[in-house]
């Protein structure tokens, strides 16, 4: 409880260093003095650069980020185990599937429609989950199972398409790696009123959560209603992955990492989890992004190669480290 | 029965999708009592303690309390207020520490956000001193042995403040001496003037700590009663299908089962004639060689 205030100012001042990194570094480099003046509107120089490109891709990487974290915070905490995240619940691979189908059913179509169809197709893998798994909805382990397996199969039907036609597809590869290169500020209001809505939900069903980490029994023995909390949760879950993932794509492993460390950090109560959590996952977005472009310019990585680099590692450590099979 | 009953239980059925473990029961269990439901595995003991917490939702009947209202009618957090329910085996968050533990049994007194107000951080003392744990408030509960460990979920039990208290194997795990420790609490929580009903595997710990058994059997209830009155040889056989003597507990006086010596099995052995794996290999490795 006492902890949670402190770090998340820290964080707060490492996300602002990795921002002004994000924001100076490119083809054009600006340096720091000139960022801030650019910044105050004395130097109207960079201005163009700053906030019609460089700024809403930071403030998307970073939005997106924490979108991921809290998403995976909160299916962590349904499902009881750490190693769950937004992806395998089949959301991600629903979202893509939603986009690759439609680029091919609708070839040069507007690309504005994209992330309306991901955040379609997320939802409804959402529906298929729900449905395949209701006689599991009490076990949460086995929900996760029926994700992965959805998973399992709407990858395969992503590269059944891939394969199909591999022509009309091609612009949509880029963004299922999960990239926020030429985002704009357009792309803000696909996500800004998810976290103002969900933020405030998943707060108000932290203390729950807590509960539930005693187990169903002893959590509906404490006075909450298991199953409710439990969708609810679940929901939040997938609107904020679908939400992401339809502006950037499949970004893997921020909302698995980013729990952990939040964790780490705090401990294990879920309220003072979820600022440190927002924080975490957007400075691991932004400095994925970040170090997809210092990496081997003048070529740019996907964000989303980067932060599975990371997570990848990450996960065979967790999977050595966890004993509670 | 002229005891008020803590709770009334009418045509109960209950059960696991289709499966029915018990079926319509009817039972009256009395308050500021402790009583222990008793019998075979699979008997649905475990089953009608959910039923009382409201953790299984009757298919057919009621369970009413003292008041009249039914569980049905109650909200989990209204319930929660009234009845505590201690599961066989709770999970443990990783890195949580006793007072915490013990905190969130306050959890129906609080608001949605969980923050403690003076007088429930009050109560958590207390109970945390009622169960001897207050030195190992700052200690996480995954470094506590057994018997701390199943100290500190009564202390949470006790946080939470509530008239009945349902238990399910709470000697599960203990050794021997925290087994009488623990059940010695449990016969304190009755003086405190609490209804404790407990699910026991051990006969005779239920008969020397419960003021009444309800002994079951596939579902149904076989006796109900006072431990001296209920506990037969006869019943024994019928329930358990156990060939056992009853005689007074030298030390309580209570009922104490004696399971009887098979005529065929031999219960003692001399070592050296003992039959081990090593020595079975060594008589059939001599046979080999012969």
């Amino acid at each position: 409880m006492t902890r949670w205030l402190p770090m998340s100012v820290t964080l707060m001042v490492v996300l602002v260093l990795f921002s002004a990194w994000h924001l100076g570094f490119g083809a054009v480099k600006i340096s720091p003095p000139d960022l801030w003046r650019t910044l105050m509107h004395q130097q109207p120089e960079y201005e163009f650069i700053l906030y019609g490109y460089r700024m809403p891709r930071l403030v998307i990487a970073a939005l997106v980020g924490a979108a991921l974290a809290l998403s995976g915070l909160l299916v962590q905490g349904v499902v009881r185990n750490p190693l769950a995240s937004p992806d395998i619940l089949g959301v991600t691979g629903g979202a893509s599937l939603a986009v690759v189908g439609f680029s091919i059913a609708w070839t040069g179509a507007p690309v504005a429609w994209v992330p309306i169809v991901a955040l379609a197709g997320g939802f409804a893998s959402l529906g298929c989950l729900l449905w395949l798994a209701r006689p599991v909805l009490n076990q949460p382990a086995s929900l996760a199972l029926v994700g992965v397996a959805l998973s399992a199969l709407f990858a395969a039907a992503i590269d059944f398409l891939l394969t199909l036609y591999p022509l009309e597809i091609n612009s949509s590869l880029i963004w299922l790696t999960g990239s926020v290169w030429g985002r704009n500020w357009s792309h803000l209001p696909l996500i800004v009123p998810w976290l103002i809505i969900l933020i405030p939900v998943a707060a108000l069903l932290a203390y729950r959560l807590d509960l539930l980490n005693l187990g169903d029994a002893t959590a509906t023995s404490l006075g909450t209603r298991v199953s409710g909390l439990r969708l609810l949760a679940l929901l939040t879950a997938v609107a904020l992955a679908s939400a992401s993932v339809s502006v950037c794509g499949a970004i893997s492993f921020v909302g698995l990492v980013a729990p952990h460390m939040a964790r780490f950090l705090v401990g294990h109560r879920h309220l003072p989890l979820i600022p440190v959590c927002l924080l975490l996952g957007a400075i691991l977005m932004v400095s994925a992004d970040l170090f997809a472009r210092v990496l081997m310019p003048p070529i740019e990585l996907p964000a989303g190669i980067v932060t599975a680099f990371i997570g990848a590692p990450y996960f065979v450590f967790l999977i050595t480290r966890y004993k509670h099979w | 029965m002229t005891l008020t009953p803590a709770f009334h239980i009418q045509d109960l059925t209950v059960g696991y999708d289709q499966h029915v473990i018990i079926d319509r029961l009817t039972l009256s269990l009395g308050k500021g009592r402790l009583t222990a439901l008793v019998g075979p595995n699979g008997c649905g003991k475990s089953t009608l303690l959910k039923s009382l917490a409201h953790l299984l939702k009757p298919q057919n009947g009621l369970v009413e309390l003292e008041d009249g209202a039914t569980l049905a009618e109650l909200n989990t957090k209204a319930i929660a207020r009234r009845i505590a329910l201690l599961p066989q085996t709770p999970l443990v968050p990783e890195g949580i520490r006793v007072f915490d533990l013990v905190a969130y049994g306050r959890a129906p007194h609080l608001n949605a956000f969980g923050q403690l107000k003076d007088r429930d951080r009050e109560r958590v003392r207390q109970a945390m001193a009622r169960v001897d744990v207050t030195e190992l408030a700052a200690r996480p509960v995954t470094q506590l042995s057994g018997g701390q460990r199943q100290r500190v979920w009564m202390a949470m039990i006790l946080a939470q403040d509530t008239d009945i208290v349902l238990l399910d194997e709470p000697t599960t795990y203990l050794d021997m001496a925290h087994q009488y420790d623990l059940l010695e609490l449990v016969r304190q929580l009755i003086d405190d003037g609490r209804t404790v009903i407990t699910v026991l595997h051990d006969l005779n710990q239920a008969c020397r700590f419960a003021d009444e058994l309800v002994v079951m059997k596939a579902g149904r209830i076989m006796a109900q009663g006072n431990p001296e009155v209920v506990m037969s040889e006869s019943l024994l056989a019928e329930v358990f299908g156990l060939d056992a003597r009853i005689v007074p507990d030298p030390e309580s006086g209570t009922p104490l089962c004696v399971p009887r010596v098979k005529p065929s099995v031999s219960t003692h052995t001399n070592p050296d004639e003992r039959d081990t794996p090593k020595r079975r290999l060594k008589a059939d490795l001599a046979a080999i060689a012969v």
